[in-house]
């Protein structure tokens, strides 16, 4: 095993290469003694394990070793800078490692790549084009046409005027030219809604623009954050003042009285239910930017304080380059770790928007939508099937990035090293 | 091409991947060990020589990091002799805070774990066996809880930074008091404070009273320095392990600091163990010198010995490397070159190797073991191995 | 001890009407710079810091200026205040014969190029995310020292001067202990060839053996590229090796000001004599006449009265409370603040002292009192 590495890895000069067989023997005598001598002492002692680091120490007393004295002094303190950076992680893989190190992050991470998939990838293979193929899958606004007979018994007991009881069961034949409110079946995996469509494509479709709204939002939401808390947090002053004075403003600002009234205004415009999604992304934006802005400013104004800061000053180096290319790219860890913290909130808030009518409106899915079918009573305790899987997707949704964030914030924090 | 050379300095996946493997069953192996019920017979050993305070012996303290193990301190052997100061010297990362640390028990687990090796502390609380040998305590196989006795009491630490090692919430006087009923539970709130202000007396602070009802933020460096050192004597201590009390100080500062822990050492008769980089603090201070570099002890004597006639080149190249403020050349300093090793690839030769000018060529054997010059002055170098050993 | 000179007050050559000396590259005039600590309702500071107190000092090229004081004393904020990057409360500095003071932004952006910095910490001082290339070329760009298509030969030659390898070039800085990561420093500050390289504490960071080989460094480079230092260290062992002039600094002040082999061989302010006594020698033979300074070092937001050292001096006199000492001429290029070498001030002080005398005794106690809070 040894051995096949230190002849993989290129020598540096092609004298030691002559020298390597030979000298890699007597080392290992020599490791071999230790070992067994640390055996002895303590038996129990799990089995040290060659080291890779073992392995570079072989190359090294190989390459020092030419035979000429005085050379070998030169080239060791050449050769020493170039050990020096000794083999560690790279930082990619130290964060990866951190993350994947707890096992709710990894959960997090499951969940996200399932909801993706399922709305994304879902609705190519569940739609009317299947169906007709091999008899399942139904588009987000298709009605399902169908139809139905519907036999409903009604039993009732009739009291005759010989005062004997009868029992009757009236049976009534509903013809229903929709196939609403289906419970689930074969066709329906997830039933149909009072509308006829398939919960099961709405689902997918709702989580769609749900991820969507997220991070178009989410990215939004940073961008206005980053410069505005940047320039908060460079400039400094006044202007920080002026800024963060603002953040309070937007941060009392009873949100959901605003967004109802906000409802009635788009309504009274007559805002087409396709074109309100944007007006919510925007809506959403304006309400969540603050928290982003403080965020980034926090961390500029620590960030100001670093002697690199100060020696890009001395360099004499532009503004914009200071904030850019100096400040910015070191706020990134965090500002990653806020986005996807972001996503859990802003699918919570699309959903709740959704769900008071602002948001997206039928016949568009939306999980918010979905769940608001159940403000009728009979959907509520009668078809469960109707709004409960969008909530619980909703819930999976939140957690899965609650998850990641948390996993992320973790792995990236350099405090946390230990 | 760069970009290729780029990733040779990082581990590959495969290679991170085992020696987390490694480091997770090591880790786990000596927690075990730890949790394991210990008689006293496990860790009463002898002392070798009983006017020894502390032997050590052999140490060998791991950390089991994530880019490999880092052999921190590797088999670090010395003794502190009763009432002695002992002066520890080396570079960053040569091992010294961490054997200071395996002598207090405070290693940070699960990382970081003794591995082997013995610390023998002479306890008053042992008498001699039948054979009149001194029994002592072996620290390494103590259990904490024993070890809560004779941390703190007979063995203090005083750390580099007193802006941090006080609890900015607590008054000075509060967190002394906490110290003095931990080491003496039957006194009373009155006794404390009494003792508290004693030590603080004893300490050179000028209005005691006044220093105990305040905030160690209201205090300067040096002040905090002083009652960290008060801290620590108020368990009537025999070692005291300073580990570099003042490099946190300015120079007038620390003269004051150094001159007040030379007279405690003299009044209180207890060892003190120097932990520093500054060779000028040494040699002011130590009666015994030990040289350290990456995890080993190359070099050991006494004052005179090390500074006087220093023997290992890395010890000479220390010296020579820093300029005197009593002399006046113009000459380029001497420098070693290269870099302070990582401990986490040494070669299995001597590791000062590769830095040092006298290099020859018995130097690519193993590292070199110790070689006694007098009956203080010991050195790991094979300049100065007699033939045929 | 005094001569005839002496009357000739330091200060008076530093004179703010003057034009610049043309002997010196960098000159400073009763440079100060408070820092306002509070501030009233409107915004107006109550208090000031007096991190820098009227320091004049001037410095020929290719020479070093060593500024040696403890912490707090006003060194690292004297170092910036002279390459503006605190605002400059009053006094001049004359760098190659402009005024640094009224300078405009853009030219001062353009003038920091002959005027770098090296900071202690070879950690916090480099940015993270940047390779070693990009930090090395990244002002080199920007102010066109060299022809674009020359940039990377430029930094390569840079990096070789400064002991780094070629390879190095598209690493990070994390990847590089203490040593490298400094020697990174000196090459980002060198590579747009200043003329004047301000180092603030520049190796204390640094482990004894990997000291020594940036001091050698820093002194090849000064003769090779004649580059003028200010060197600011608290370690006066360095700092003797290392410079031609020497300017202590106490609490602001600066106390005395000579050649270095000068004030090492004849310290006259008893400030600086406690400063050098208290250096440890490595060796345990030599015992040094340790002068320890009693107490500590006042804060300099409430500096005490007269001369700032008199709380902790041993040869404090009644007139050193009172009078704050003027630069006074010793000998060539040695100039010191204390009344102990002032004649005029050690007749005052006669005539204080026997003043005291007749003065009650409850009167002296309230003093000691006083004394005991500062």
């Amino acid at each position: 095993m040894e051995e096949k590495k230190a002849t993989k890895k290129k020598s540096p000069t092609s004298k030691v290469k002559m020298n390597v067989v030979e000298k890699k023997k007597e080392v290992k005598v020599v490791e071999e003694k230790e070992y067994n001598a640390e055996i002895i002492e303590t038996n129990e002692k799990p089995t040290s394990f060659e080291n890779v680091n073992e392995v570079s120490n072989i190359e090294s007393t190989d390459d020092s070793d030419v035979t000429n004295l005085k050379k070998e002094n030169e080239e060791t303190s050449t050769n020493e800078e170039e050990k020096e950076t000794y083999k560690e992680m790279s930082p990619i893989r130290l964060i990866l490692r951190r993350f994947f190190r707890s096992k709710l992050s990894i959960v997090g991470l499951v969940i996200i790549v399932f909801l993706f998939v399922f709305s994304f990838l879902g609705p190519t293979m569940y739609n009317s084009k299947t169906r007709e193929q091999f008899g399942f899958g139904w588009d987000e606004t298709e009605v399902d046409r169908s139809p139905v007979v519907e036999i409903v018994e009604n039993p009732y007991t009739y009291t005759d005027p010989e005062g004997v009881e009868i029992e009757v069961i009236q049976q009534v034949e509903i013809h229903k030219s929709i196939n609403d409110k289906a419970a689930p079946s074969w066709i329906h995996p997830l039933g149909t809604d009072d509308k006829g469509m398939d919960v099961f494509a709405r689902l997918m479709y709702g989580g769609r623009i749900s991820l969507m709204i997220g991070f178009i939002v989410v990215i939004l939401e940073t961008v206005l954050g980053v410069i505005i808390g940047g320039i908060s947090g460079y400039f400094g002053k006044w202007v920080d003042q002026v800024i963060m004075r603002i953040v309070d403003i937007f941060n009392c600002i009873p949100t959901l009285p605003i967004l109802l009234i906000a409802s009635a205004v788009l309504d009274s415009w007559n805002v087409p239910g396709s074109m309100r999604i944007y007006y919510l992304m925007i809506i959403i934006t304006i309400f969540g930017w603050s928290g982003t802005a403080r965020m980034v400013r926090g961390q500029i104004l620590s960030l100001r304080e670093q002697e690199y800061m100060t020696a890009t000053e001395v360099m004499g180096l532009p503004t914009w380059r200071k904030i850019f290319k100096h400040l910015i790219p070191n706020v990134m860890p965090q500002l990653i770790v806020s986005m996807t913290l972001g996503l859990g909130s802003v699918i919570l808030y699309e959903s709740t928007l959704s769900y008071l009518g602002l948001g997206v409106q039928v016949p568009y899915a939306a999980w918010g939508t979905m769940i608001a079918t159940s403000n009728d009573p009979v959907v509520l305790s009668y078809h469960m099937n109707m709004w409960l899987p969008a909530g619980f997707m909703i819930v999976l949704a939140v957690l899965g990035f609650n998850f990641v964030g948390d996993g992320l914030r973790d792995a990236m924090d350099p405090k946390a090293k230990k | 091409m760069f970009k290729k050379k780029d990733k040779s300095g990082y581990l590959t996946i495969k290679e991170s991947r085992k020696i987390i493997k490694y480091n997770i069953k090591q880790m786990r192996y000596y927690e075990n060990e730890k949790k394991k019920k210990v008689d006293p017979s496990a860790y009463i050993t002898k002392m070798k020589d009983p006017n020894n305070l502390i032997e050590i012996d052999n140490l060998q303290t791991h950390f089991f990091t994530d880019n490999g193990t880092v052999k921190s301190v590797n088999g670090v052997s010395f003794n502190i002799p009763k009432n002695k100061i002992i002066g520890v010297v080396g570079e960053s990362g040569c091992g010294k805070s961490v054997t200071s640390l395996s002598i207090m028990q405070l290693v940070q687990a699960p990382q970081g774990q003794v591995v082997g090796g013995e610390i023998r502390f002479n306890s008053d609380d042992l008498s001699l066996d039948e054979e009149e040998n001194k029994l002592a305590y072996n620290i390494v196989k103590m259990p904490t809880k024993e070890m809560y006795k004779i941390r703190g009491k007979d063995i203090t630490m005083i750390f580099q930074e007193p802006m941090t090692s006080l609890n900015p919430v607590f008054t000075v006087g509060y967190q002394l008091d906490e110290v003095t009923f931990v080491h003496y539970p039957e006194k009373t709130k009155e006794e404390a404070k009494n003792h508290s202000i004693e030590m603080l007396k004893q300490v050179g602070i000028s209005m005691p009273e006044r220093v105990y009802k305040s905030y160690p933020h209201e205090l300067s460096g040096g002040m905090r320095q002083r009652v960290m050192i008060a801290m620590a004597l108020s368990g009537d201590p025999k070692l005291i392990i300073a580990d570099e009390p003042t490099t946190a100080l300015d120079v007038t500062i620390q003269a004051q600091i150094l001159d007040l822990l030379k007279n405690i050492q003299k009044r209180t008769k207890c060892s003190i163990m120097l932990i520093t980089h500054d060779l000028g603090v040494i040699a002011e201070m130590a009666d015994e010198v030990v040289v350290m570099y990456a995890g080993k002890v190359i070099e050991k004597g006494t004052v005179r010995e090390i500074f006087h006639d220093p023997k290992h080149p890395y010890t000479i190249g220390l010296q020579k490397s820093k300029p005197l403020i009593t002399s006046n050349t113009d000459e380029p300093l001497y420098s070693i070159p290269g870099q302070v090793p990582n401990p986490i690839n040494m070669p299995n030769t001597c590791f000062f190797k590769s830095r040092c000018n006298k290099c020859i060529k018995k130097c690519s054997n193993k590292y070199p073991s110790e070689v006694k010059l007098t009956d203080t002055h010991v050195v790991s170098c094979y300049l100065y191995e007699k033939e045929g050993e | 001890m005094t001569n005839e000179k002496k009357e000739s007050e330091y200060k008076d050559s530093f004179d703010l009407n003057l034009p610049p000396n043309p002997n010196y590259i960098l000159e400073v005039r009763h440079l100060k710079k408070y820092f306002p600590l509070e501030t009233n309702v409107f915004g107006k500071p109550k208090a000031y810091l007096h991190a820098v107190d009227d320091i004049s000092f001037g410095i020929e090229k290719g020479k070093t200026i060593g500024i040696v004081g403890e912490s707090g004393c006003g060194k690292t904020t004297l170092g910036r205040t002279i390459l503006r990057l605190y605002d400059i409360t009053d006094g001049k500095v004359f760098f190659e014969g402009e005024d640094v003071a009224k300078m405009k932004t853009k030219e001062l952006r353009k003038k920091r190029v002959d005027m770098q910095l090296i900071f202690q910490d070879p950690y916090s001082s480099l940015p993270p995310r940047m390779t070693v290339g990009q930090i090395i070329s990244e002002a080199v760009k920007v102010h066109h020292i060299v022809p674009k298509e020359k940039v990377s030969e430029h930094v390569k030659e840079i990096m070789r001067k400064c002991g780094l390898r070629e390879q190095y070039f598209d690493r990070y800085p994390h990847e590089f202990s203490g040593g490298q990561r400094q020697r990174i420093c000196i090459a980002r500050a060198l590579a747009v060839n200043p003329k004047l390289v301000i180092c603030d504490e520049p190796v204390s960071a640094l482990d004894v053996s990997i000291q020594a080989q940036i001091i050698n460094l820093l002194k090849e480079l000064q003769k090779e590229m004649g580059l003028t230092y200010i060197f600011i260290s608290h370690d006066l062992s360095v700092v003797k090796y290392i410079t031609d002039k020497i300017a202590v600094m106490y609490l602001g002040n600066m106390m005395e000001i000579g050649n270095t082999k000068e004030i090492f061989s004849e310290p006259l302010h008893p400030y600086t004599q406690a400063l050098f006594s208290a250096v440890p020698v490595p060796d345990p033979d030599e015992k040094m006449n340790r002068i320890i300074l009693e107490g500590d070092i006042p804060s300099p937001a409430n500096p005490p009265s007269g001369c700032k050292f008199h709380t902790r001096c041993s040869k404090c006199m009644e007139v050193c409370k009172v009078e704050c000492p003027k630069f006074i001429h010793y000998k060539d290029d040695h100039y010191v603040a204390c009344h102990l070498y002032d004649e005029y001030m050690l007749m005052k002080n006669k005539e204080l002292e026997e003043q005291k005398k007749l003065q009650d005794l409850p009167l002296k106690e309230e003093s000691k009192k006083d004394e005991e809070k500062d």
